[in-house]
């Protein structure tokens, strides 16, 4: 293991060997071992462990938690919007750093986002600050006797759930759609079903 | 040249030299074991007198000569750790872009700011200019122990052995002339190690089985085509005598890594090199 | 061109070994070359233990 670190230590100008040690403390990787001996888990966290403690304006990840355990994953995500956050508060960077995850467990990472980007078959079809999505886009679960006024609004997506119709809605005022039943903001993972069986179906 | 480049490079011949410590570091020494073991075993047959004998024509035989004019005597010892330095190189060509891939390492690997030409050169150098040092320190620790077995013996059974320091001098000087032949084998071999690269690089399974069935197929098509044979012909030209891979005196050294065949040789290597590098973004 | 040649790993190999063998033949060709096994003088190896004397005057007198 501490010829991972040597290595590392060599070939990147930017890695930060005690940053590393110290990710690598919260991992349940035994420091004695071998990288061989590591399970494909414990490899995934050693991998992530080291290039955390880069210090690179662009970092990307992709899928960057497949395959490990729930605990671990929960931890990694508060480690990583922790550090992201020490340094922007820190005087010696400029604050420009921007993370890019690329995941199909969107429900983890949608409290991190600052922005969300959804990718159809190469193509962007959703480009928004987290903040604005709330104003854009509305699920509504839609009461027994308003159906017929509810896809009189065109929602770009309608879904049966407990019973209820709940239908998704793009840019449709507020006001419109408060007399159908609740309004919530839709999760992440239910607006990018929504968006896709927009595009098609729709 | 910029420092960080410098340690850059260590780091990577650092890491080959690690992750093939069985061909590079264990191969020589378990060599170097086994030859002392055999030498120890045939001795033991000798009567004491013989072996007297033996040890005072050892001191007196290179009388007047110097260490340098010596130390080709010294090779026929080197040739079994060539022979093995010969299969070392090959087996680690066939294994180094292709392990990596199978344990799925390589996204590490290439995760880090090493272009893919630094890391093939950084194999090629380590296979060319560091491998052969650890097989000089296990002659060496050869020779060590050698001398030591025959000092002992001489001194108690009341031998001069001033002679003897001056043949270690020449076990020695002949250290050089095995790097210089392992140098020349890598270079000799660099089609070869550049032909198992570049299917070490591509191939997903069964590397070995790519190369070879490969170059019958292309040997084959030449034939086809041209109507010509030069693929089997310059191989042939290379694998018929072991004697090609051997550098017996100083005075050759030059002529023979710097003649038009090697660097020709050199240079067809170089072609298939290119190839595996630009392989490697092929990771699967 | 390029993206032609490294569209995947069969297109790089086959443009690989085509350039190897081009230059292979153009080099056979024009300097004829043969199937002869490469031969280098060595004179070490006409080492006969038992009159090792006599090879050491012969070798090191035609060397130098």
């Amino acid at each position: 293991m501490s010829q991972v670190l040597d290595y590392v230590e060599a070939v990147h100008p930017r890695f930060e060997r005690k940053k590393a040690e110290d990710f690598l403390l919260t991992t349940d990787i035994p420091s004695k071992k071998r990288v061989k001996e590591l399970s494909k888990g414990m490899v995934t966290q050693l991998h992530l462990a080291l290039v955390m403690a880069i210090d690179v304006q662009l970092l990307v990840l992709d899928e960057p938690t497949l395959g490990l355990d729930i605990i671990y994953r929960k931890g990694f995500y508060d480690r990583l919007l922790n550090d992201y956050y020490d340094r922007l508060l820190n005087d010696y960077y400029d604050g420009n750093r921007t993370i890019i995850i690329s995941t199909h467990q969107v429900e983890e990472i949608e409290v991190l986002l600052s922005h969300l980007i959804f990718i159809d078959r190469g193509k962007i079809v959703l480009n928004e600050m987290m903040s604005d999505l709330a104003d854009i886009y509305v699920e509504v679960l839609v009461d027994a006797d308003k159906i017929e006024k509810a896809e009189a609004l065109n929602p770009i997506s309608t879904r049966r759930i407990l019973g209820k119709t709940a239908c998704t809605y793009e840019s449709v005022p507020k006001g419109q759609l408060e007399a159908l039943g609740d309004l919530h903001s839709p999760s992440v993972a239910d607006l990018f079903v929504a968006k896709m069986k927009d595009i098609h179906h729709g | 040249m910029d420092k960080f480049v410098l340690l850059q490079f260590y780091a990577l011949v650092k890491r080959e030299v690690l992750e093939n410590r069985n061909l590079f570091v264990a191969a020589p020494a378990v060599l170097a074991l086994l030859m002392l073991v055999a030498a120890i075993w045939v001795v033991s047959f000798l009567p004491d007198d013989r072996l007297v004998s033996f040890v005072e024509y050892l001191g007196v035989l290179f009388d007047g000569l110097s260490p340098t004019e010596m130390a080709p005597f010294f090779m026929v010892v080197a040739i079994p750790f060539l022979i093995v330095f010969y299969v070392c190189c090959l087996a680690y060509s066939l294994n180094a872009l292709y392990q990596d891939r199978r344990d799925m390492s390589i996204y590490f690997w290439q995760s880090m700011p090493v272009s893919n030409l630094k890391t093939v050169l950084s194999k090629v150098f380590t296979l060319a200019l560091v491998a052969p040092l650890f097989y000089i320190a296990s002659i060496f620790v050869f020779y060590l122990f050698a001398m030591i077995g025959l000092i002992i013996f001489g001194v108690t059974n009341d031998v001069d052995v001033a002679g003897l320091g001056w043949m270690f001098l020449a076990s020695v000087a002949s250290l050089f002339l095995v790097y210089f032949s392992a140098l020349s084998a890598t270079l000799w071999l660099f089609p070869t190690l550049g032909w198992l690269l570049l299917f070490s690089a591509f191939a997903r399974k069964t590397p070995l089985l790519w190369a070879v069935g490969a170059f019958i197929l292309v040997g084959f098509l030449e034939g086809f085509v041209f109507g010509t044979q030069y693929l089997g012909n310059f191989i042939q030209s290379r694998t018929g005598n072991f004697n090609q891979y051997l550098i017996m005196s100083f005075g050759d050294v030059f002529d023979r890594l710097f003649n038009y065949d090697m660097l020709f040789g050199v240079f067809m290597g170089s072609i298939l090199i290119a190839g595996a590098v630009l392989m490697r973004r092929f990771t699967d | 061109m390029k993206n032609r040649i490294l569209r995947n790993r069969y297109s790089l190999l086959l443009v690989t070994l085509t350039i190897y063998m081009a230059v292979m033949v153009v080099e056979g060709a024009a300097t004829g070359r043969k199937a002869q096994v490469m031969d280098f003088e060595n004179p070490f190896f006409d080492l006969n233990l038992n009159n090792i004397d006599g090879f050491i005057e012969r070798n090191i007198e035609v060397e130098y």
